[in-house]
């Protein structure tokens, strides 16, 4: 029982950071999938969760699962994503996904707690602008690149019929901004003097999560799961303020203008998920030995905001004829929202008092959100069909060290780009007409203790 | 503990075959990828072919050069010059060039008489030159014969009407008709760029004005200012090209010019007779005159030849490549 108790002190302090108003959590298994087990279902998930992969899928699934689960394991992604046949080389994503899972029991009703990583092997974020016309497969860029932190509290509300969860994610906001101040000797470089201070901020944000699982027979499962969506920003900013002199080296330089200002800033917004919503839906058999899942997920992508760079500069140099046109903004992308249907099941293979194989599979089909790019932008985007595949091994009451369940899955994972063509209404457009297409080929492992 | 030590490597077995990826995968990416053969229609940018500072070609002693017309072959590229001799008299004069389209090995005449040669291939393959005959100013064309040497039809293909100048011009095949783009010229005017079109029996005939001067150009603040091409419009090359999304494309480099000097700058349509400019013209921007472009793609290269004129006494054929990203277009 003793984990019993962690649980309850950490359902506590989960409370207590739930009380605080907050955005919204998206992440990166958007794209690819949690754990092994889920990424086997082809993401078909939500009602059928049972392990750390809950605070992504179904949050509330937490409070209906009875054992204490450790858990780790290892995605690898690796893309081949093609315009005109020519491969872009696309950084792929890998890296070790895990977690804990603590159940326990308040008041009656029974709670989990639980924590979930992604912790990819090249970067924990990435934030960059590309030049607005620069062709790049939109949702690939830095939507996969990123750590992910999770962790979620669940609560049991009508014992074995209805549960409750709720789930954070923990990124950083950058805003950094260069100082700069002296003069500027407008004839002599030598007579030229500035001082800079450099300040960041990497400021923490959450996002939430909250769904419902409701089990009204020992075979039907029903979820629905709300996940917020997620915007990163880069903001950056110089500052220059100064004087313009002549002869600067000298005691007595003369000014030309006194307090001179540069300022730019560029503000980069181009890591998002949208708000989305998960219905899901599962049968499993009475023994367990066999079950089927549905899931209909909706995307608000028509939230989508440009990842181009806005950029403005302000120029005040007195009476100096001096002056810098400002920047055009970019163009809104005009993407839509999509509905994501997942299926699969699963089923034992073989099933003995201390072995249990299962295999399992599921598909699914995103459209994509992006519309044509006929004028300057080049978001690429197409349609995904997604194919999983995979095998569980489960060993019971094998030692008296693990009495319980000890678990290894293993997955597959395919995701084809169907062909799509670009045309431009400009014919002298820089890019001109492509042909975007592509796959993704992926496997993911992940081993499971329980307690 | 007993029990525990017992049963550590079975866990730990289980470990490593769920993290048995990682560290092999671990050097993969982090190259911030993505960009790697995006698509190249090969309008620029141009860098300057590494001759060290000299031209390309350059005339013979007391003679001069004119506006050179590219051709790939499978053995590489071929130049086509008006050449100037030191005597006056003018000549086509074919360069055969390598597979670097730098390496020029002089071949010819294969054409008296003729200037601003534009060499195009017929749908058997065979070679077609529309030139400005040297003695009336009207645009001529002439077929090539099996010994490489052409021989002019005997009717202009384009004439010049009272009070209009022709020049440089650009024969294209497309499909079952010939096109012909040219600068035209007409009284006090500046020069802009026209278009014929012909079947086979070459008998063309005025199709439009498709260029005219620059006009309407804005800055990045939206303040009107002087297109870099307002002065005039002139020395057309035009090729007809294939994009990957199966669409033709009339791709257009020209001379445009705000005064004397001039630079070179792309322009494309979809029919041939609407063209649109593109954003960032000009795309070979010198400091000294440049006119006459001539555009050909070999393999994943891109090639772009011009006539350079440095000083009253110091001019040639200048050329420039582009092979950045993967080429999008065939032509």
């Amino acid at each position: 029982m003793t984990h019993r108790v962690i649980a309850g002190a950490a359902a506590l302090l989960a409370l207590a950071a739930l009380a605080r108003p907050l955005p919204a959590r998206a992440n990166p298994v958007d794209a690819f999938g949690m754990s092994a087990r889920a990424v086997g279902l082809a993401g078909t998930y939500g009602a059928l969760t049972d392990d750390f992969a809950a605070n992504y899928y179904n949050p509330a699934a937490l409070a209906s699962l009875d054992d204490m689960r450790l858990e780790l394991g290892y995605i690898l992604v690796d893309p081949t994503l093609e315009l005109n046949g020519g491969d872009l080389d696309v950084d792929g994503v890998n890296g070790i996904q895990g977690g804990l899972v603590l159940p326990g029991e308040v008041w009656g009703h029974r709670i989990g707690v639980s924590v979930a990583l992604y912790l990819p092997d090249d970067r924990l974020t990435r934030l960059r602008a590309l030049p607005e016309r620069q062709p790049r497969f939109v949702l690939y860029d830095n939507r996969p690149q990123r750590l992910v932190l999770t962790t979620s509290l669940a609560l049991e509300i009508v014992p074995d019929v209805l549960y409750i969860g709720a789930g954070l994610t923990y990124l950083s906001d950058t805003k950094g901004s260069l100082d700069i101040t002296g003069q500027v000797d407008f004839e002599d470089a030598d007579g030229t003097d500035l001082r800079s201070a450099v300040d960041v901020d990497f400021q923490a944000v959450r996002y939430p999560s909250a769904s419902i699982l409701v089990t009204p027979t020992e075979n039907l499962r029903f979820s629905l799961t709300y996940r917020a969506p997620f915007d990163l920003s880069l903001d950056l900013r110089l500052d220059v303020h100064g004087d313009i002199v002549i002869g600067g080296t000298t005691d007595d330089p003369v000014p030309l203008v006194e307090d001179a200002t540069l300022a730019v800033t560029s503000k980069n917004a181009n890591l998002f998920s949208p708000r989305q919503l998960a219905l899901g839906a599962a049968w499993v058999a009475d023994d367990g030995s066999w079950d089927v899942a549905a899931e209909v997920v909706w995307q608000q992508w028509s939230e989508f905001r440009s990842p181009t760079a806005r950029v403005t500069i302000a120029l005040d140099a007195g009476s100096l004829p001096l002056s810098v046109p400002p920047t055009a903004p970019p163009g809104e992308p005009g993407f839509h929202d999509i509905v994501v249907t997942h299926l699969g099941g699963e089923v034992d293979l073989v099933r003995t008092a201390h072995v249990r194989l299962i295999a399992r599979g599921g598909v699914f089909y995103e459209p994509s959100p992006a519309p044509d790019q006929r004028d300057k932008t080049n978001y690429v985007d197409s349609d995904k069909i997604g194919f999983g595949l995979g095998l569980g091994l489960e060993l019971s009451d094998v030692t008296p060290v693990f009495p319980k369940p000890i678990g290894l899955d293993v997955s597959a994972l395919y995701i084809h780009l169907p062909s799509r063509t670009y045309t431009k209404d400009d014919p002298a457009d820089p890019v001109g007409a492509y042909v975007a297409s592509g796959h993704f080929a992926g496997f993911a492992t992940t081993l499971h203790f329980a307690f | 503990m007993r029990h525990l030590a017992r049963h550590l490597p079975l866990a730990l077995t289980l470990a490593a075959l769920a993290l048995a990826p990682a560290p092999s995968c671990a050097a993969l990416g982090g190259d911030d990828g993505g960009g790697a053969n995006l698509p190249n229609r090969g309008i620029g940018p141009w860098d300057a072919l590494d001759l060290d500072g000299a031209l390309l070609l350059s005339p013979p002693v007391g003679g001069a050069l004119g506006e050179p017309s590219a051709l790939a072959d499978d053995g590489g590229i071929r130049l086509f010059v008006d050449e100037t001799s030191d005597g006056g008299d003018v000549a086509v004069v074919a360069f055969a060039a390598g597979a670097d389209g730098t390496a020029l090995t002089r071949v010819g005449p294969v054409l008296a008489g003729a200037r601003d040669p534009s060499v195009a291939r017929d749908a058997g393959g065979g070679l077609w030159m529309a030139y400005v005959d040297d003695a009336t100013g009207a645009i001529g064309v002439a077929e090539a014969g099996a010994d490489g040497a052409f021989t002019a039809r005997a009717a202009a293909a384009v004439e010049p009407g009272a009070d209009e100048v022709v020049a440089s011009p650009s024969l294209a095949r497309d499909g079952a008709r010939w096109l012909l783009y040219y600068t035209l010229v007409r009284g006090g005017d500046a020069p802009v760029i026209a278009r014929a079109s012909a079947g086979d029996d070459l008998a063309f005939a005025f199709d439009a004005v498709v260029l005219s001067p620059g006009e309407g150009c804005v800055d990045a603040a939206g303040a009107e200012e002087t297109c870099w091409d307002a002065g005039s419009v002139s020395a057309p090359e035009v090729r007809v090209a294939v994009n990957e999304a199966g669409q033709r494309l009339y791709r257009m480099f020209y001379r445009g010019a705000k005064a004397s000097q001039g630079d070179l700058g792309f322009a494309a349509s979809y029919d041939g007779l609407t063209f649109s400019r593109y954003p960032y013209n000009p795309v070979v921007d010198a400091t000294v005159d440049l006119d006459g472009p001539a555009n050909v793609r070999v393999g994943d290269r891109f090639l772009l030849y011009w006539h350079e004129t440095r000083s009253s006494s110091v001019s040639g054929l200048g050329g420039g490549q582009n092979d950045a990203g993967k080429p999008s277009e065939r032509f």
